[in-house]
This record gives C-alpha cells, sequence and structure tokens, in this order.
C-alpha cells in the first residue's frame, strides 16, 4: 500500500505506523466533560468502523515524523488522499483530494466544556 | 560429447536442450544424465523413470503430472545435509546442473516398495471428512498419544531441514510504469509495445526461459521457430529499454501497485558456480504504476479411475517434454481429450514415429490428426499399472481396452486467473465463469490492469496475439505488426466433462491431497455446500500446489452434486502466494543476529573490557552486571555492586535514557499539557519529576525534566518508552493543538549520560568539576547546572533513581567515553564501582521506584502511589479519564512492598500474592501479583518484591502467601509493608 504523506509524497506504508480513526477531535482544554460523557467516549472509544472510506490517523515514523489523516476504503484500500493532522480539525482546513468531508470539527467541539 | 548413461525416452533430435553438455545428477541416490537445458522432469523422464514419488494421504506411486509450476505430484528433496536439505520442490521446476542430488518424497523404505502403501489398501476407511469424525473416539488424550503421531508418520511430504538455512537472500525495490506478469508470446509482445511507446516496462516469466507455449508447440512466426521468435522479442524490448526477468515468479499483487516477485538466482548453477555471499533467491518488492496479467492457462485433467498413475499426465505436459526437451513420454501414448487441443500433441507424437490413438470424449468432432488412431465419443474410463502405465480402458460410444504407455489428458484449460483475483476480491469482484469457453475468466479489470493472452480466455495463438494488441492499446502502447502464424495448433472450447460416468474412489481430482471425485460427493452429501467448505472437508486445494490442476474440476462436480450452476458455486479465495516461496526470502538479511540493529553505548567497548555481561534493552545492549575475579554468579556481582554504592561510590551508564529537546515560546505551556503536574513555575536551573498519562488515564511513562531556559527544557524518559513518548508528544502536540509554538526532536543518540550515586558522589563531582560550586546550597536537590568539560557542553543534573545522593552528568556522545574514564580514574580514590541493570535494579526496588515491570499499562497514578502527583488548576493528557469510576474502585490492586520471611527463600517475579498458605491457589483467593523482585536486597538481607494488591493498606505488616504456578509453586512467606524501603524521609538524596 502507497500513503500520500502531504509532506513527502507517495511513500510505501512500512514507513507509517496506523494510530485509529480520526472520528472526532480531542475535546476542548479546560473543559467540564465528565470521563464517561459523550465527548471524551467519542474521543477515546466510539468507532463506527464502516466498510467504506475512513479516515485514519497514521504516523510517518520513518519519514518526516508528521502525523497525517489518509483517507482510505476499509474493504478496497483504496487512498484516496491525506491531510495533515495539524490541518484536519481546523474548520478552514484544505481540502483532501478526491475524499468526503470529515465530520464537522466545530460540531465536535461544541458539545464540550460549554 | 554425448552422454553416456542410457537415455531411452529421448528422441535423437528435438528440443531445446545443449546436447553439446551432458550433465549427470542423481535420484535416489542412483546416477542419472541429461542435458544443459533439462528440467529435473524431463532428464528422468528421458531416462526412463516413472515413479517419482509417494502420495501424502494414501503414499500411491506417483509419477510426473505436468511440464510446469502447476506440478502436484512431482516432489522432490534437493540436497542432503540437515541444513541444505530442501523439501517438496517440483522436479518441473528444478532446473538441472552438474552434480544435482534429489530425493523422492514420503516413504519409508525404497520407493517401489513403500511400506506405508497400506494406507492405499486400506483407503476405503479414510474418506474426507475421516480425520474429524474418527479420532474423537477416546478424546484428545488418545489424538495426542496415539493417533496423531501416526498419522504425522504416515501423511506429510518432504522433511524439513533441521538447522538454520545457510544461504544468503536479498530483498530489493524494483521500480516499472509497467509489469507484464508472464512472458509467453503475449506478454512479450505487450511489452514490446509498451516498451516502444516509452514506457519503463518489466518482463517477469516463472520459467528458466521465456517463451511460454511458442517454445514447444511448433507454431513458426513469420516463418521462424518459436524459440527464435521469442529471441528477437526479448532482444527489441531490451533494445527499446525495457528489462526481461526470466526465473522470476510473481507470486502476489498487493495494493497500491505493489507486487511481490521470486527470483530464483542460485538453484539452477552447479555448485561451484555459485558466487560466495551472493544471494540465492531476491524477493523483489515491485512498485509498478500498470500491470498486464499475461499469466497464461493451466490444462486440466478428467476424474477417471487410476487417473493418477504414473505415466498419466497432461497433454500439454506430454508436448511440452516432446517440443522443448526432445522427450517422448510413450512409444504407444494414448491421448484422452475433451477438446481441439490434444490432437495437436497426437500428430507430434506420431511424426515421431509413435504409435497414437486418440480418444475424443465428442461424438461430433470430425478433426484428424496425420498417423493417429482417434476413437469419438468415447472416454478414459480406467488406467492400469501400479509403478506405470501399460493398460487404459475406455467406454462411452465404444468400449475396450489399449496398450499403452502414456496416456495424455486434456480436460480443457483454466485460465491463472490467480493475480487478477488478489485484490479484486477485496472489491467483490471474483474470477466469472464463461459457460461457453468452460472457463473462469479473470474478474472485472481496474484502470491500471490489463490482461493478454490465454489467461483472457483467447484460445489459440492468434487470438491471444489479438488480446496482446487490445491490452498495449490499453495503455497506449506503440502499434506493431502482427507475426504471421504458420502450422498453428488447432484449438476450441472443451466438451463439457469434469469426471467420467463412474468415477468414485480412485477417480483423483487433487492429487498432492489424494482428494478424489468421490471426496466431493461425500462434502456435498454432508451438506457442504459452500465452496470454501467443501475445500477444507475434502482438502482439495490446500496442499502447495494450492489444486492449480484441480479446483475448478472440483468445484464444477459440487456444482453438479448439489444442483447448482458453476457460476452460482464459484471459486475459492485466491490468496498469495501463486506458487511457494522460503521464509528466508522473505527475511532476507534480516534473521538472527541482523533480525534488528543493536544500539550501543558510547562506553560499550569500556564495559566489554571491564567484565561487563550485557542484556538487550528493546534495541539496547545494556551491562546487566560487572564480572570481577571469584565471583560465582550474576547475583553475587549485583550485590557487591550495590552495597559498593551505598556505602562509597557507585557510577552507572544512563545513556539508554531517551532524551528529548524542547524549545519554544509554548514549551512550558506544552509540558503542563503533556505531564500530570505543573511546570510553568519550574525556575531556570531546575528538574522536576514527572508522570505523564495516557489519554484513557491509565500511567504512560515517568522522568525527569529539566528546564535550561525560559524556552528550553531538556526530557528523559525511560529506555523502553522512548519512542513511544515522542510519537504520543508528536501526535498530542499536531492533531490536537498545531497552534503551540513548540518544536521538539530526539536527542538520545548525541548525549551520553552517566551516574554517580552514594555518599562519595558530591567529592567525585566536585573533583570532575574543580571550577563549580556542587555543595548542597551551590547544587540543590534536583539542581541543574550547564558547564563545559574541557570545553564540551556537560549538564549536570542532581537527581537521584537508586535512593543515594546522586547526580546525572550528560555530555555530548562523541566525548562521552572519555568523560567516563575520567570519571573511573578520579573515582579511583573513593573506590568507584560501576555497576549494572541488576544492581540498579535492586537500588531502585529498596527505593521503591517504579519502571516497566510497575508501569504496564494497568495502573492509575494512584494505583503506584503517585497520586498526589496532580495539579488540579490545569488540564492535561488523561486527566479527564482519570476520573474514571473504575479508579476508584476499592477491589483495585495498589503497589506494596514484600519481604521474605526466610533469609534463603526467593521471591518469584510474575508470582501471585495470597493472604493464606491453605488455597486453593486460584483467581478466586488471589489478592494481587508480584511486579519486580531483587533476589538479594543487602538493605533487608534477603529477597524483597513490589508487588500489586487487593485493599493493600490493610495489609501493611501482615503475612502474605506467594505462589509462581510456572515456576515450582513452592509458597514463599513473606510480609507487605511500604515499597519504600529504603530511606523513605528522603534524607540521603536531598542532604
Ligand atoms: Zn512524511
Amino acid at each position: 500500500m502507497l500513503i500520500p504523506c502531504p509532506h513527502c509524497g507517495l511513500r510505501p506504508s512500512e514507513e507509517f505506523v496506523p494510530k485509529g480513526l480520526a472520528e472526532a477531535p480531542r475535546p476542548a482544554l479546560g473543559g467540564r466533560a465528565k470521563p464517561d460523557g459523550p465527548a471524551w467516549q467519542n474521543y477515546l472509544h466510539l468507532r463506527d468502523n464502516v466498510a467504506d472510506h475512513n479516515h485514519e490517523y497514521f504516523h510517518h515514523a520513518l519519514g518526516c515524523r508528521s502525523w497525517i489523516v489518509v483517507h482510505r476504503h476499509t474493504l478496497t484500500h483504496e487512498v484516496t488522499g491525506a491531510t495533515m493532522a495539524a490541518d484536519f480539525w481546523k474548520a478552514d482546513k484544505p481540502a483532501t483530494t478526491g475524499t468526503q468531508d470529515a465530520k464537522s470539527p466545530a460540531a465536535e467541539t461544541a458539545e464540550d466544556g460549554q | 560429447m554425448t552422454a553416456s548413461l542410457p537415455q531411452p525416452l529421448r528422441l535423437r533430435q528435438g528440443g531445446l536442450i545443449n546436447r553439446n553438455q551432458p550433465l549427470t545428477f542423481t535420484f535416489d541416490r542412483r546416477v542419472y544424465q541429461g542435458y544443459e537445458g533439462d528440467s529435473l522432469a524431463s532428464a528422468l523422464l528421458a531416462s526412463g523413470v516413472k515413479l517419482f514419488g509417494r502420495s501424502f494421504k494414501y503414499h500411491r506411486p506417483r509419477g510426473v503430472f505436468s511440464a510446469g509450476p502447476e506440478e502436484p505430484s512431482a516432489l522432490v528433496e534437493i540436497d542432503q545435509g540437515k541444513a541444505e536439505r530442501d523439501p517438496n520442490h517440483r522436479a518441473t521446476m528444478v532446473e538441472l546442473y552438474e552434480g544435482l542430488e534429489t530425493f523422492s518424497q514420503n516413504h519409508i523404505g525404497p520407493l517401489e516398495l513403500d511400506l506405508m502403501e497400506a494406507n492405499d489398501l486400506i483407503s476405503r476407511f479414510l474418506p474426507a471428512g475421516f480425520y474429524y469424525k474418527t479420532f474423537f473416539f477416546g478424546g484428545l488424550q488418545a489424538w495426542y498419544r496415539f493417533y496423531e503421531p501416526i498419522i504425522r508418520r504416515a501423511a506429510g511430504l518432504g522433511r524439513p531441514p533441521m538447522e538454520a538455512d545457510p544461504h544468503h537472500y536479498d530483498k530489493i525495490y524494483t521500480f516499472a510504469d509497467t509489469l507484464v506478469v508472464g512472458g509467453g508470446i503475449a506478454g512479450l509482445t505487450t511489452a514490446l509495445s509498451l516498451a516502444r511507446a516509452g514506457q519503463s516496462v518489466l518482463v517477469c516469466d516463472e520459467r528458466d526461459r521465456v517463451g511460454g507455449a511458442a517454445l514447444w508447440q511448433g507454431e513458426r512466426f513469420d516463418g521462424q521457430s518459436g524459440a527464435a521468435y521469442v529471441d528477437h522479442l526479448v532482444a527489441e524490448i531490451e533494445a527499446a529499454g525495457g528489462r526481461v526477468l526470466p526465473r522470476t515468479t510473481v507470486f502476489g499483487v498487493y495494493d497500491g501497485g505493489t507486487y511481490g516477485a521470486l527470483e530464483r538466482c542460485h538453484d539452477h548453477l552447479a555448485k561451484a558456480g555459485r558466487r560466495a555471499h551472493t544471494a540465492r533467491m531476491k524477493y523483489h518488492r515491485i512498485q509498478a504504476d500498470r500491470v498486464v496479467y499475461a499469466t497464461g492457462a493451466i490444462e486440466r485433467s478428467v476424474g477417471f479411475m487410476g487417473n493418477d498413475r504414473p505415466g498419466v499426465m497432461l497433454a500439454s505436459a506430454g508436448h511440452a517434454y516432446l517440443g522443448r526437451y526432445g522427450v517422448r513420454v510413450g512409444q504407444q501414448p494414448t491421448i484422452f481429450t475433451t477438446n481441439d487441443g490434444g490432437y495437436a500433441v497426437a500428430a507430434a507424437l506420431a511424426a515421431t514415429g509413435a504409435d497414437v490413438t486418440l480418444l475424443d470424449a465428442r461424438a461430433d468432432s470430425r478433426l484428424e490428426a496425420e498417423g493417429v488412431r482417434v476413437l469419438r465419443g468415447v472416454h478414459a474410463t480406467q488406467a492400469h499399472g501400479r509403478m506405470g502405465l501399460h493398460r487404459v480402458d475406455y467406454g462411452g460410444a465404444q468400449s475396450g481396452s489399449l496398450s499403452t504407455d502414456a496416456l495424455l489428458v486434456s480436460g480443457g484449460w483454466n485460465p491463472a486467473v490467480h493475480l487478477t483475483s488478489h485484490t479484486n476480491d477485496r472489491r467483490q469482484s471474483k474470477p466469472v465463469y464463461d459457460a461457453n469457453l468452460r472457463a473462469f475468466l479473470p474478474p472485472e479489470l481496474v484502470d491500471s490492469e490489463a490482461a493478454a493472452g490465454s489467461v483472457t480466455g483467447a484460445l489459440g495463438t492468434v487470438d491471444c496475439l489479438a488480446s496482446a494488441a487490445a491490452a498495449a492499446a490499453k495503455f497506449g502502447g506503440a502499434a506493431l505488426d502482427t507475426p504471421a502464424v504458420d502450422e498453428a495448433v488447432a484449438v476450441s472450447a472443451p466438451k463439457e466433462l469434469w469426471a467420467v460416468p463412474g468415477a468414485g474412489k480412485a477417480a483423483f481430482l487433487d492429487l498432492q491431497n489424494d482428494a478424489t471425485v468421490k471426496d466431493v460427493g461425500l462434502a456435498a452429501q454432508e451438506g457442504f455446500r459452500s465452496v470454501e467448505h467443501m475445500k477444507r472437508f475434502t482438502t482439495l486445494g490446500m496442499a502447495t500446489d494450492q489444486g492449480k490442476t484441480s479446483n475448478v474440476n472440483g468445484l464444477a462436480l459440487l456444482a453438479a452434486a448439489t444442483g447448482r450452476e458453476i457460476s452460482a458455486v464459484g471459486t475459492t479465495t485466491f490468496r498469495p502466494p501463486y506458487t511457494p516461496v522460503p521464509m528466508g526470502a522473505f527475511a532476507g538479511h534480516h534473521r538472527q543476529r541482523d533480525y534488528e540493529p543493536f544500539r550501543y553505548s558510547p562506553v560499550y567497548d569500556w564495559a566489554e573490557a571491564n567484565g561487563a555481561t550485557f542484556v538487550e534493552a528493546g534495541l539496547w545492549m545494556r551491562p546487566s552486571w560487572y564480572t570481577q575475579t571469584g565471583e560465582a554468579d550474576w547475583l553475587e556481582s549485583a550485590v557487591r555492586e550495590t552495597r559498593a554504592t551505598r556505602d562509597q561510590l557507585g557510577i552507572t551508564d544512563v545513556s539508554t535514557l531517551g532524551k528529548i529537546d524542547i524549545q519554544g515560546p509554548d514549551a512550558a505551556e506544552f509540558l503542563n499539557r503533556l505531564y500530570t503536574n505543573g511546570w510553568k513555575s519550574l525556575p531556570v536551573g531546575k528538574a522536576r519529576y514527572g508522570l505523564m498519562l495516557r489519554e484513557d488515564g491509565f500511567v504512560f511513562d515517568d522522568g525527569t525534566t529539566s528546564r535550561l531556559a525560559e524556552d528550553h527544557f531538556y526530557m528523559t524518559t525511560t529506555t523502553a518508552k522512548a519512542a513511544a513518548v515522542m510519537a504520543h508528544m508528536e501526535f498530542v502536540h499536531q492533531s490536537a493543538w498545531p497552534d503551540l509554538q513548540v518544536a521538539f526532536a530526539s536527542v538520545t543518540d548525541q548525549w551520553g549520560g552517566l551516574a554517580l550515586a552514594g555518599p562519595k558522589s558530591r567529592d567525585c563531582l566536585a573533583a570532575l568539576f574543580p571550577e563549580l560550586d556542587v555543595s548542597n546550597d551551590g547544587m540543590p536537590f534536583m539542581g541543574v547546572i550547564e558547564t563545559t568539560w574541557k570545553g564540551h557542553t556537560a549538564r549536570l543534573f542532581r537527581i537521584s533513581f537508586s535512593g543515594e545522593l546522586a547526580y546525572e552528568v550528560a555530555v555530548p556522545a562523541d566525548v562521552f567515553d572519555a568523560f567516563w574514564r575520567e570519571a573511573m580514574a578520579v573515582g579511583a580514590q573513593w573506590d568507584i564501582t560501576p555497576y549494572g541493570l541488576e544492581a540498579l535494579n535492586i537500588l531502585r526496588i529498596e527505593k521503591g521506584h517504579v519502571t516497566g515491570g510497575e508501569l504496564d499499562g494497568r495502573v492509575s497514578m494512584d494505583d503506584v502511589g503517585l497520586g498526589k502527583m496532580v495539579s488540579t488548576k490545569k488540564d492535561f493528557v488523561g486527566k479527564a479519564m482519570s476520573g474514571r469510576t473504575a479508579f476508584t474502585d476499592p477491589d483495585r490492586v495498589k503497589m506494596i512492598g514484600l519481604v521474605a520471611t526466610q533469609v534463603d527463600e526467593r521471591i518469584i517475579g510474575g508470582g501471585i500474592v495470597f493472604d493464606s498458605k491453605d488455597g486453593p491457589f486460584d483467581h478466586t483467593t488471589m489478592l494481587g501479583y508480584v511486579t519486580s523482585v531483587a533476589a538479594f536486597s543487602p538493605l533487608k538481607d534477603r529477597s524483597i518484591a513490589l508487588a500489586f494488591i487487593k485493599n493493600a493498606a490493610d495489609y501493611h505488616s501482615k503475612t502474605l502467601y506467594v505462589v509462581s504456578h510456572v515456576h515450582n509453586r513452592a509458597i514463599i512467606e513473606v510480609t507487605a509493608e511500604s515499597p519504600h524501603f529504603y530511606d523513605p524521609k528522603n534524607e540521603k538524596v536531598t542532604g
């Protein structure tokens, strides 16, 4: 499998370490969210695991050390794009080629820490 | 030069062998001769050998069945010697060389008189599913003691080597615009077209010589022989910049245009011709934008009684032995065919003067072959000849019996769709059954894939060339002139015939796993409708050949037995590898000591020269203890080192600790979010112990971090977690707080570090840095000084892991050895003693410091007694989840210290803790478990340990019992106390 690191270009998957689905941003700092509340449960535990396109964290551990979010189909392994993790949860994040829109980061953070 | 040993089946002329180069080889220690260009199979056949081995289950005598990689029967061992012996080579793929030694497999006693042949005689007791059912009599014990050893001895293939593989293997990245798999006429033609269009083209062919069927089929191309035309194509491809790799099997198709290929570099060379230290095989990881599957087709057989007898083979194999090797497999051969293809080999054999009879299963065929007697509407019913075929019975429109010495069978052709399905399966796109061709064709290919030649279902060379042109056009190839094909072989789709009427028990489908026509019927009877279930019940297609010659017949018979269409049954899943790949090829040079890199401290050489015994800690080699003259064992050395450190002065190498340099205006804020405790108030020139949690609230790692400047910190991590901490910091920074202005880099390899510990450590430090004030006021506990040593930066930290007054000094790695030696010289006046990991362990257990044994990913801050280290004023990684209810469960195990009651009893690591010695010693009564053990603590004069137990606070000063179920189950009596055995008030470290 090849992974398109936004920084390094197309690189073999052996250079990367996967972490899991990027389905929710980390709840905002200083929030009063309870450990068993939805924000933390969503961030840490709840994953849809669909047989379809997914957003997944990969660490370019044997490359530029960037954490990236890869858009990948879990059945075909087709990779259609990647974004820097640093940009992924920003409201004005750059588009990833050929990918579906991620969940709105704004909506995810809103439930936490208000 | 000619061969001097008889080759009765070799013709005087013909074939692509070099008759000027005879080669001598052995099979079962008998000496034979063949020629350069022979395979082991062709040379043995030429020499009159029919019996090649014994079958897996019934030990039936078996010959050679094919002339290619699909071979199910003729498996041999190559070489002898415990390390060199290499089993399960297909004799059809073994190239002859001078001195080749080969052995038949799977028999006890001589091959001709296999003592296990009784399995065949009682084979009516061994139908499919027999193993699953019968051997449950007597239960599991009976299986292990009685049935399994017998079956293991009786059923099997070759013997594995018993020592490490002595060969070298290489791994290589190979790149191409377009990969062409298969170097037959179609593959080569497509490759030439693409190479001429400027593409970088790589052709991989699994055979020793590219060309496929063109090498033996007898067709001519623009007036040239097939072999000459192939040579012409290869030369043209190479002239256009393309590459052609023979002996290279593309065995797997992976995602993103990645292909696995195995190139066999050595196995065809005489041993003297193999250059030392060069690779026996190369594993190519091919990266290609496009692929052309020109993988050809594999002929299939028909199920009838005795169709596994030595002398029965595929029709194409008989043709290949004649055309490529000049071997006539019989003087009185019989062809049994369901399609026009059988006529070509019949005619070719008749042209050599053989007495040929052709049984055509089709009543309505009108085809003739010169000099061949044709019986129409007739099929073989039984082949006779246990050690070698001598007669075949036939039935159908007429019945009778023929005297014959070779039976060549063609049941049609199965396109080699294996590779086309490796990734397409995941797209739910499986091989498609074509009812007209009676063959499975490749699934729908994606844009980067094309297929050419008989894998597309094309019948005959003219159609194959047309499919090659289409494949080339898909990828923008250059136009080529199509050669005229003369003396084209007649081809047709076969009549549908998977097994002849009445075929049963001894009508074989899978010759390697001994699966029969009857077994498929049994599977259907037992209710196995899925082809995957039938496969597992009968084991059809599960041997090393993966059923290349048998799967389609099996699934077609399953379709008939369950009243379904073949297309509804479908194929089993094709997975890599296409043919077996030695494990050594995947390992390459990553084996034994080169399996992983080793990391060495800058003072490794010093430690080695001074008696250190090393232990692998992750990739690091760390001194475990330093043996001195007269010391009996590791414990004696470690205890001496511990005492010397407590009493005087110890020195240890801490270079392996993870070190991370952190800089930027937000560095303090970043640390505040990483660690549970606060960092903003830490003054410059001070260190602080920090605890990191995972985001789920469990303890992740600990270490000290020092503030070198307002915006500059120096972090240390444990040796084991250094890489994980770095990745964790990168993750939270980039995914959660990318706006923090902080940068950090691992500097583990840039700094060497030593710890001076013991009452004299301050004196020693002062002697090393005479210009510095290292008094308790000048450098208090947790003080940090950045200075120089002989012009190099030196960082001094007053921190302690041992519980003693102690300092750590870091200097650049390239001067660390010199610094260490100076410390040894200066410290000599206080008898400075180097100590290893074992003494370090005793020291830290006595002090109650936790390490990886305790921080095992299951403990909370509170569990290890560090619950106070939480700042309530700030957020940090893991804060929210550290409030999870499980952490306040009163039954939660917490850390405690244990001291053995008896001086001479040793607590066992991993032992289970109980509060009664009466048992039962199981989960119902267990209190907890031991995590770290000091086999002997000089402080307590006996063994001590750290453990985690329930209600730890209630057990202080109580008697407990430790039992190791994986050791000797001895009951060790211990007393529980605070884990801080040594200097609980910290007077030593702060004084
Ligand atoms: Zn990168």
